[in-house]
């Protein structure tokens, strides 16, 4: 798993993983995020368009929505609130 | 249907309620005999069937298999349903054209995946019941077997995802295969996915197996559109870290909805309801058993009902 930044977006890759990778991932890249800035996450494991984003929101992030992007492909968008 | 909304969750949950106490109420009028729910048994049968094909007959004189015989799973509703359940999975995520070959595992992966799956079964089967036999249907069913089941599943899962974090999360990976055939093939492969459905039902023996398969290919079709995930909402109970609260109240909704529904029958003619109470072991040995299931649960990622329907999504880990 690496984040990457590309045209002021940070993206994750998790393409493959399963639970509970998504969730523990996305929420530790959020970690090394600015208040503010965007985390794209991609998944193909269906129960992660769920977990990824409750388990962000309890942290007090934004999810700005969940969207297919491909054949069993999903992009996670989130704002990370709250100082690095 | 596919619901889009943020409450489809909580739908998907009241229609699996539901579909578990029309099960029942199905059973009761066709065969005179109301039944709650459950997989292990079946997929043991079908596990000791393949033993006893593949490695030693022998296996069939076996306490257990003496006690769960082992029958052609045509006419065995307990088999038919887990059948059904992955072809359920299969069919639901053809029809919206998320089938596909992925989650290849790497070692760390794949160990993960065996050690995680060994302890769902040998959970399970200790105290002879998984998350829907020994939680879902237990407690919709008020035995007291669902409580020492839980009392020792939440602990093992979160047992399991400290396992998962000090082990495996940095080791494990998955190989960048990614296999998703096109939107035709996958409504061909759909054709064929509803074909073999009906041949299975048409080919199953007796009124019994037949109303299993049915439920169970309902059921996978329902696990695979809500993503309802049971493991997930033990781990919020755990490690509220990893969720927001949102599974482990979908799972209590279905349940809930389960047992209200369940109870006209249960308060008039509780004497012909086989209910799920995992009969003829202690509740010492449902409690380890849960401790291990939960274990398995919390390193697989998934539980059993899951891992049926997300095998036939083709979710290679699983």
């Amino acid at each position: 798993m690496s984040l990457e930044f590309s045209e002021g977006v940070y993206r994750l890759d998790l393409r493959g993983y399963v639970c509970p990778y998504p969730q523990i991932m996305t929420l530790q890249a959020l970690k090394k995020l600015r208040d503010g800035e965007l985390l794209e996450v991609i998944i193909d494991n269906p129960a992660s368009c769920e977990n990824v984003p409750a388990a962000v929101r309890r942290e007090g992030h934004e999810v700005l929505g969940v969207e297919k992007i491909g054949l069993g492909v999903w992009r996670i968008k989130v704002v990370k609130r709250g100082s690095k | 249907m596919v619901l889009n909304s943020r409450y489809a969750l909580y739908v998907y949950a009241l229609a699996l309620g539901l579909l578990s106490a029309l099960l029942l109420y199905s059973t009761y009028y066709l065969a005179g005999r109301g039944t709650y729910w459950g997989i292990t048994t079946g997929e043991s049968k079908i596990g000791g069937l393949l033993w006893a094909t593949a490695v030693d007959p022998s296996i069939r004189d076996t306490l257990y298999y003496k006690t769960f015989k082992l029958v052609n799973p045509l006419n065995d509703p307990t088999q038919m349903i887990v059948i059904a359940i992955l072809l359920g999975g299969l069919i639901g995520a053809l029809a919206l054209g998320e089938f596909g070959l992925k989650h290849f595992p790497n070692h760390w992966m794949l160990l993960q995946a065996v050690i995680g799956g060994f302890l769902l079964g040998y959970g399970a089967r200790l105290a002879l019941g998984c998350n829907i036999g020994n939680y879902l249907s237990a407690w919709a069913s008020a035995g007291l077997n669902a409580i020492t089941f839980t009392a020792g599943m939440i602990p093992g899962i979160g047992l399991g995802t400290i396992v998962v974090e000090r082990v495996f999360l940095f080791r494990a990976r998955p190989l960048p295969i990614y296999i998703t055939p096109s939107l035709w093939v996958q409504r061909l492969l759909l054709a064929v996915a509803i074909a073999v459905a009906v041949v299975l039902y048409m080919l199953s023996e007796g009124v019994m197996a037949k109303l299993w398969f049915v439920f169970g290919v309902a059921f996978g079709l329902i696990g695979y559109l809500s993503k309802i995930c049971w493991a997930t909402g033990l781990r919020e109970i755990t490690n509220p870290y990893y969720g927001g609260g949102r599974m482990v109240s979908a799972t209590a909704l279905a349940i809930l909805t389960y047992a209200i529904l369940a109870l006209p029958m249960v308060v008039t003619d509780p004497d012909k309801i086989s209910f799920a109470l995992a009969r003829g072991v202690g509740q010492l040995q449902i409690f380890i058993g849960g401790l291990i299931f939960g274990a398995g649960m919390g390193i697989a990622g998934a539980c059993i009902f899951s891992s049926e329907w997300r095998t036939g999504v083709v979710v290679s880990t699983q």
